[in-house]
């Protein structure tokens, strides 16, 4: 792990924004911008045919094969319960590695448009905000303000829940076995 | 037996035996002339053909010796060529031999064949010998000694026997001949023999037949000479014997008699009476009537006087008919009174000369004539002739009467006899007609007198009438000139108008030409702006492409940027690249983004552009279509137009002719007046004229000059029948109706008048 990494996360736990501050991949659902912190983000995809896997999670679209490497991929816009949207020349699938209790996964994340790679100070971060006890802010590392626009920054650790990821893996692991096999 | 045979079968029996007799004698001729012919066959096959193969048999032993000698004087190289000469000859010297003995006719030439083949073996088995020392014997003094002692003693036997055998053959011929010889002369004895039989027996029946034939014909000849000369005497009931003829030509005077009776039925039956006479009056031929006149039968008058029967005042004087005619040999006729029985008759009578054959007047026949009904319709027709003059005579005067225009004359026909009655009647028929034809004629003169005034007071009217008119005539001349003028404007308005249709008619052809062209330039623009859309279509599938690419490149920008991110410190220039090259694909998009917008606009222009093409398109058929119509209704209207200035010019045409009729009419209604004046005098003049008849005895003063008032009435018959043709001609014109009725009469005929 990074001396970056080690912050970002630390900083996200303490509240403290200094950590926060650097390069941001920003990307658009719906009418909203997220960011992802670079440093997860592996590389950028167009979108390409997605092999659904049976007794998934509705957000998971499926499995994609990337250049040999079977890595499951999500539907951020089912994630976060907004509305259905056919799939654009735009869309995109971003691949990010994910870190579950110390074991890192490589995950692709499909999301409407990717815009661009932002350098966010300190001073253009605020916390996020609190709504009530009851919503749970965890997945957020905070709020981005670029110019006039808001950019939601995202904790692709938290966006998906320790267990989830790990059925995700799970499953997309047998798949990679049997691939295996097959290949032989 | 034969003397009561037929004539034909009598000749087809004599001719039968002669053609029995003539062919025995042929075939006896055939048989004899045959057995000559085998008998010459025989002549040649049995001593002909034997004597030939002896000759042969001779000449072919002679060349047998003849090669022996050339053979043995030969070189010895040449003597294989004369052994098969020698040879052959032997062997064909054997073959006659025998052929002579198998065609030899007797046992004694045969024999004398075998002797001539066993000399003939003997001659030349002495040959082989001949050989044999030819070979051997070099000086040959043996050889010559074979030659003289064997070979020639037994050639002089074979030569003698040859001369023996064919001597005997020769003398067989010469027998066989002699036999021929004998058998020809018999031959030709009997043929004569029976020639002359046949020719005796051809002369005997020739005769016998003549014989026959001539008393047969001098039979007839002699009844049929007396039956001629009866019948030239007169004697009609002298007939033929046939019991004297020859049973076969009894049908000969049979015919004749028949002839005769036929022709004495007629005379019997003929419907005048006939008789003949010979010089003394007697008579030996009457007729059933000329018998019945008298009231006697045929047979009764026979052998009487003539004049005793008929007792006419000619008989027995010089007068008489038939005694002229026996005095001078020629016809002769005359009329007389006959009293036959109790009859009284009127006749006329011919005699004519009966002759004997020496050309001698032996009596007359006399023909008789009743000319009593004639003599009596000579008087009547004599008496009806006078009744008829008289009558005429009548006829003349009343019809003379009458041309002198006394209408008041009647013919009454005389009264007549009873034989004159038929004439009277035509006579009476002839009176009823002209006396009803005088009643008539006087009725209509009447009536044309009363007719006359009438016309008169016609004729008068119609003069005032007339003057009338033709003033009538003279105003409607001028309203129709008025009318011609009016009508000649109008005329030249039509052409004006026409002139106009016409000019629009080309006007409207260019319009619609105009409208098509447009038509056609819409289609090209349309096809035009179907091509741009076409092309905006690829243009957009381009900038789609283009598009892309900037998207990939904004990926590939984006992941240089998270790589560079990756690598810290060292990455930063890095970054920059990758933000330059994501703002330059950034840009790139914009600007497809933007293209594509103006294509989508420029294709919905286009759309908009091809919408609006057809629409004008559309305006334009319209205009096409309006233009054609527009055509069609000027053309119609100029037709019309034409149509209505040649109806005015016919119209035009009417007017003028009716100008003229009414100039025509005022004219003739002048004359007309004229005219009616004339007639006015010209029917008191006829009212004269009529005066001269005599209607009633009353009138009879008032008869004139009756030749001049027949011409008055002659020249009126010829003007009267030009009447009907002027009225048909003028009655088209309802004006000249009245003119017409009263003036049928032109200028001219009324000059003639």
């Amino acid at each position: 792990m990074s001396e970056l990494e080690q912050s970002q996360k630390t900083g996200a736990v303490t509240g403290d924004l200094k950590h926060l501050a650097g390069k941001y991949l920003t990307f658009r659902l719906g009418n909203e911008d997220y960011g992802f912190q670079i440093l997860k983000v592996q590389e950028i995809i167009g979108i390409m045919n997605v092999t659904r896997v049976p007794k998934m999670p509705e957000f998971v679209r499926g499995i994609i094969n990337l250049r040999g490497k079977l890595i499951p991929v999500v539907d951020m816009r089912a994630k976060f319960t907004m509305s259905k949207q056919e799939d654009t020349l735009k869309t995109c699938i971003i691949v990010v590695e994910v870190n579950i209790s110390a074991a890192k996964v490589t995950m692709g994340v499909i999301v409407d448009n990717v815009s661009e790679v932002l350098s966010i100070t300190e001073q253009q971060i605020d916390p996020p905000p609190t709504f009530g006890t009851n919503i749970e802010t965890a997945f957020m590392l905070g709020m981005g303000k670029v110019g006039q626009k808001v950019v939601i920054l995202l904790d692709i650790d938290r966006v998906l829940t320790g267990t989830e990821v790990e059925q995700i893996h799970a499953a997309v692991l047998t798949q990679n076995v049997s691939a295996k096999v097959d290949t032989k | 037996m034969f003397k009561n045979m037929k004539m034909g079968i009598k000749v087809a029996v004599s001719m039968a035996v002669m053609v029995v007799i003539i062919l025995g004698l042929g075939a006896y001729n055939i048989k004899e002339i045959r057995d000559a012919d085998e008998s010459d066959t025989i002549l040649y096959a049995n001593n002909m053909v034997p004597l030939n193969h002896i000759g042969e048999a001779q000449a072919q032993s002679i060349n047998v010796a003849l090669n022996i000698r050339a053979f043995v004087g030969a070189e010895a190289n040449m003597r294989a060529n004369w052994l098969k000469l020698i040879n052959e000859g032997a062997v064909n010297t054997r073959k006659e031999i025998d052929s002579f003995g198998k065609t030899a006719s007797d046992a004694d030439l045969q024999e004398a064949s075998k002797k001539l083949a066993t000399k003939f073996d003997n001659y030349f088995s002495g040959f082989a010998k001949v050989e044999e020392l030819l070979t051997n014997d070099k000086d040959r003094t043996r050889l010559n000694a074979h030659m003289n002692e064997v070979m020639a003693p037994a050639r002089l036997e074979l030569v003698k026997q040859f001369q023996e055998t064919k001597a005997m053959t020769v003398d067989r011929a010469h027998a066989r001949s002699e036999k021929n010889t004998t058998d020809a002369n018999f031959a030709i004895r009997m043929s004569s023999l029976s020639m002359i039989f046949a020719a005796l027996f051809a002369i005997i029946v020739g005769f016998v037949l003549y014989r026959n034939v001539d008393s047969i014909v001098k039979s007839l000849l002699d009844e049929a000479e007396m039956l001629a000369k009866a019948v030239l005497e007169g004697k009609l009931t002298t007939r033929g014997n046939p019991v004297r003829i020859n049973f076969e030509f009894r049908g000969v005077v049979d015919g004749v008699n028949k002839i005769l009776d036929s022709v004495v039925s007629f005379l019997d039956n003929m419907p005048t009476p006939a008789m003949l006479i010979d010089k003394e009056f007697n008579i030996l031929y009457m007729n059933d009537l000329g018998a019945a006149v008298g009231g006697k039968s045929k047979q009764q008058v026979l052998g009487g006087k003539c004049y005793d029967h008929f007792k006419t005042s000619d008989c027995r004087t010089s007068k008489c008919a038939c005694a002229q005619t026996m005095a001078t040999g020629q016809k002769a006729s005359s009329e007389t009174d006959a009293h036959p029985g109790t009859n009284n008759l009127e006749i006329a009578y011919t005699g004519i000369p009966v002759r004997d054959a020496s050309g001698q007047v032996v009596g007359a026949f006399e023909v008789v004539s009743d000319v009593t009904a004639i003599k009596k319709a000579a008087k009547i027709a004599e008496k009806v002739a006078h009744f008829q003059t008289a009558e005429v005579v009548k006829l003349t005067q009343t019809l003379s009467q009458l041309a002198d225009n006394d209408l008041t004359v009647r013919f009454e026909p005389g009264a007549g006899d009873a034989d004159t009655a038929g004439t009277r009647e035509g006579f009476v028929k002839i009176a009823e007609a002209l006396n009803q034809s005088i009643d008539n004629l006087r009725a209509v003169l009447v009536q044309v007198t009363e007719s006359v005034e009438q016309v008169t007071s016609a004729s008068t009217q119609i003069s005032s009438g007339s003057q009338s008119l033709a003033q009538g005539a003279n105003e409607q001349a001028s309203s129709l000139e008025q009318i011609s003028s009016n009508l000649e404007e109008m005329a030249s308005m039509v052409k004006q108008n026409t002139e106009n249709a016409n000019q629009a008619n080309i006007l409207a052809d260019g319009a619609k030409q105009q409208a098509d062209k447009g038509n056609e330039s819409m289609l090209k623009m349309a096809s035009a702006i179907e091509r741009i859309k076409a092309s905006a279509d690829e243009t957009a599938k381009i900038i789609k492409t283009i598009d892309e690419i900037a998207f990939q490149t904004n990926l590939l920008a984006l992941n240089a940027a998270v790589e560079a991110a990756r690598a810290g410190e060292a990455g930063k220039g890095f970054a920059v690249v990758a933000e330059e090259v994501r703002n330059l694909a950034m840009r790139s998009a914009e600007a497809a983004k933007n293209t594509s917008a103006l294509i989508e606009e420029s294709q919905k222009n286009a759309e908009n552009g091809v919408a609006v093409s057809n629409q004008v398109g559309e305006i334009l058929k319209q205009i096409v279509g309006g233009a054609q119509k527009v055509a069609q209704l000027i053309s119609e209207v100029s037709a019309a137009t034409n149509e209505q200035a040649k109806g005015i010019d016919q119209v035009n045409q009417g007017i003028s002719e009716l100008n003229k009729v009414t100039q025509q009419n005022a004219s003739l209604s002048e004359e007309s007046a004229s005219a009616a004046e004339e007639l006015n005098g010209q029917s008191e003049e006829l009212a004269q004229m009529v005066a001269t008849f005599v209607l009633s005895k009353k009138n009879e003063g008032r008869v004139m000059a009756k030749t001049e008032a027949r011409k008055v009435l002659k020249a009126s018959a010829e003007a009267h029948p030009k009447k009907q043709p002027m009225l048909t001609h003028k009655s088209k014109a309802p004006t000249d109706v009245v003119m017409e009725t009263a003036i049928p009469l032109t200028d001219e005929e009324l000059r003639k008048f």
